[in-house]
């Protein structure tokens, strides 16, 4: 039964390794060969910079970053922190060229990017932050009825242990 | 070297190798690196790109149509629709892939990185499929931005390429994920993040807490741009690129009769817009003659690419009206032509039959109940239901049969 099972992972492994690597060539094909691309290699370049900007910077960062609060910070503001982290995060990662109001270049109509951008970002992340704070309140309360009473920093971390 | 000493230095390099991964997973160990976090997202992202993928084919071949391909007519907001889930479920999957990526991301460091070819293939599409996320999210939120200058390749053609490496480099990744993540999805996301609440015993984000943050925070990007797509929601639309009320005659612009170069040949006196090609009786129309046509209204919504949808109200002659007129046969197609150089991207566009004999179809003269604005495409412009924007082609100079 076992094997069977074994063979059948093995099977549906080998037929999608083929096919993902015929549509990957597919890709690959178009990416190159179809002329209004223009400048693939620009694109390809794109692709492998952003990968190596997320797995040798903006990963690592974030790691160092969740060992270091899990280290400064009490135990019961982390998971807001995270929760604002996060959100806080992604919110700057999709907005960053409307902060960075490049979309106002050549051809722009005047209907396009018609908000002050900064202000509604900051809006989105008080909003952020006011639901953080909501969670390290509640979680404070929790800690508290749990002990009863007291202040607590982060049980003294493992080595390396981050989030 | 002799081959002793050689095999003495390889052995060291693998040891060292198995250290340098070791300390990098020890230090980057959390309970939220874990299967579970990672098959939920991974699930998740993966149904998001797949719909992200189905809509963004569907827009490729409506702006760029084969022979073969014809978007229906109705019902008239079906283009709208297919653009909205596309841009919305690209912006939702940003969260999904970020924090997925952090999920894995220590497992970059697995010892020994190769086991054989088969794994080696797999663990080469990850470049294809991490890669081509990051650059068709990246490119996404840049084009829907108009950060154009950061992009050194024409946007439409190399998104829908990549996005076949995007898919390949996911087929790969299920085939050899699969196994795992069903016995993930079985065993549960486990201690601590059974516990209730948010919080896990040692104050961070439990699993559960971790994948509800990931999913509201995409929740909240979608909050704060599905205005510009859902006009009725537009006050939330905090970060959208546009307010679909914001323009002339309270309708966008993405680009201007100015920056088109046209303004001069569009308010011409002596304007005429001219009907040829294969038709038996080739005409040319003033604005005064068009204007004393049969008239008909359409409400029919300006959907844009980059995924904003503005509802507007239009009066015009139906292009099949016009076309009866030059004695054009009922099943051809048409080339309508701008004012705009030829030679400039969009500035013509195919009208296959079924949308000539949408009643809706309409070569335009008023835009909400006033004469059309310049900027909107003054004296006439194309409006037609289910058609890209950049197919409602503005400034008309020419309406030619095939």
């Amino acid at each position: 039964m076992r094997a069977a099972r074994g063979g059948c992972r093995h099977r549906l492994s080998a037929v999608c390794l083929v096919g993902g690597w015929g549509v990957i060539g597919f890709g690959l094909h178009g990416l190159v060969a179809d002329s209004s691309t223009r400048a693939s290699l620009g694109s390809l370049r794109t692709l492998v910079l952003l990968n190596v900007a997320n797995d040798a910077v903006a990963v690592p960062a974030a790691v160092a970053l969740g060992w270091l609060l899990r280290r400064l910070l009490p135990a019961w503001t982390l998971a807001g922190a995270q929760v604002g982290l996060l959100a806080s995060a992604v919110v700057l990662a999709y907005s960053y060229p409307l902060l960075g109001d490049w979309g106002h270049g050549t051809r722009a109509g005047y209907s396009r990017l018609p908000w002050d951008y900064g202000w509604h970002v900051g809006e989105v992340l008080a909003a952020v932050w006011v639901v953080s704070g909501v969670l390290m309140a509640w979680a404070r309360r929790r800690r508290r009825r749990a002990s009863g009473g007291g202040d607590h920093r982060s049980p003294a971390p493992t080595p390396g242990a981050t989030a | 070297m002799d081959a002793g000493r050689r095999r003495h230095v390889t052995a060291a390099g693998r040891v060292a190798g198995r250290r340098r991964a070791d300390w990098v997973q020890e230090r980057a160990s959390s309970p939220l690196h874990h299967e579970w976090v990672a098959t939920v997202l991974g699930v998740s992202l993966g149904i998001a790109f797949a719909l992200c993928f189905l809509t963004g084919i569907v827009d490729h071949l409506a702006q760029h149509p084969p022979s073969w391909f014809h978007l229906p007519t109705r019902p008239v907001n079906l283009y709208g629709i297919n653009e909205a889930v596309h841009v919305l479920t690209g912006i939702a999957s940003i969260p999904l892939l970020l924090a997925k990526l952090w999920t894995v991301w220590p497992r970059l460091f697995t010892w020994p990185p190769v086991r054989g070819l088969a794994h080696a293939l797999e663990r080469l599409s990850l470049l294809a499929l991490v890669g081509g996320s990051l650059f068709q999210l990246f490119t996404g939120v840049a084009n829907i931005d108009y950060w154009y200058s950061s992009m050194p390749f024409f946007f439409p053609t190399a998104h829908f390429w990549v996005a076949w490496l995007v898919v390949g480099g996911l087929v790969v990744h299920v085939g050899a994920k699969a196994p795992t993540a069903a016995d993930a999805l079985a065993v549960g996301p486990g201690s601590p993040a059974s516990s209730v609440g948010t919080a896990a015993p040692s104050g961070g984000l439990t699993r559960r807490g971790f994948i509800g943050a990931t999913f509201a925070t995409g929740g909240l990007l979608v909050a704060t741009v599905v205005g510009e797509s859902v006009t009725p929601l537009r006050k939330l639309a905090l970060l959208a690129p546009r307010n679909p009320t914001v323009g002339p005659a309270s309708l966008p612009v993405n680009e201007s009769a100015a920056q088109a170069r046209v303004t001069a040949a569009a308010l011409d006196p002596g304007y005429v817009l001219t009907v040829g090609g294969n038709c038996r009786m080739p005409r040319s129309f003033s604005l005064a003659a068009l204007r004393r046509l049969p008239q008909r209204s359409a409400g029919l919504a300006i959907t844009c690419t980059e995924g904003w949808i503005a509802p507007a109200q239009w009066r015009g002659v139906p292009l099949r009206t016009l076309l009866r007129l030059a004695g054009a046969a009922p099943d051809a197609a048409v080339r309508v032509e701008s004012l705009e150089a030829q030679h400039r991207l969009y500035s013509s566009s195919v009208v296959d039959p079924a949308h000539i004999q949408d009643p809706d179809t309409l070569l335009a003269l008023e835009l909400n109940g006033r004469a059309l604005d310049l900027d909107h495409g003054f004296p006439v412009r194309l409006i037609a239901p289910d058609r890209p924007g950049v197919e409602q082609t503005k400034w008309l100079a020419r309406v030619i049969v095939l």
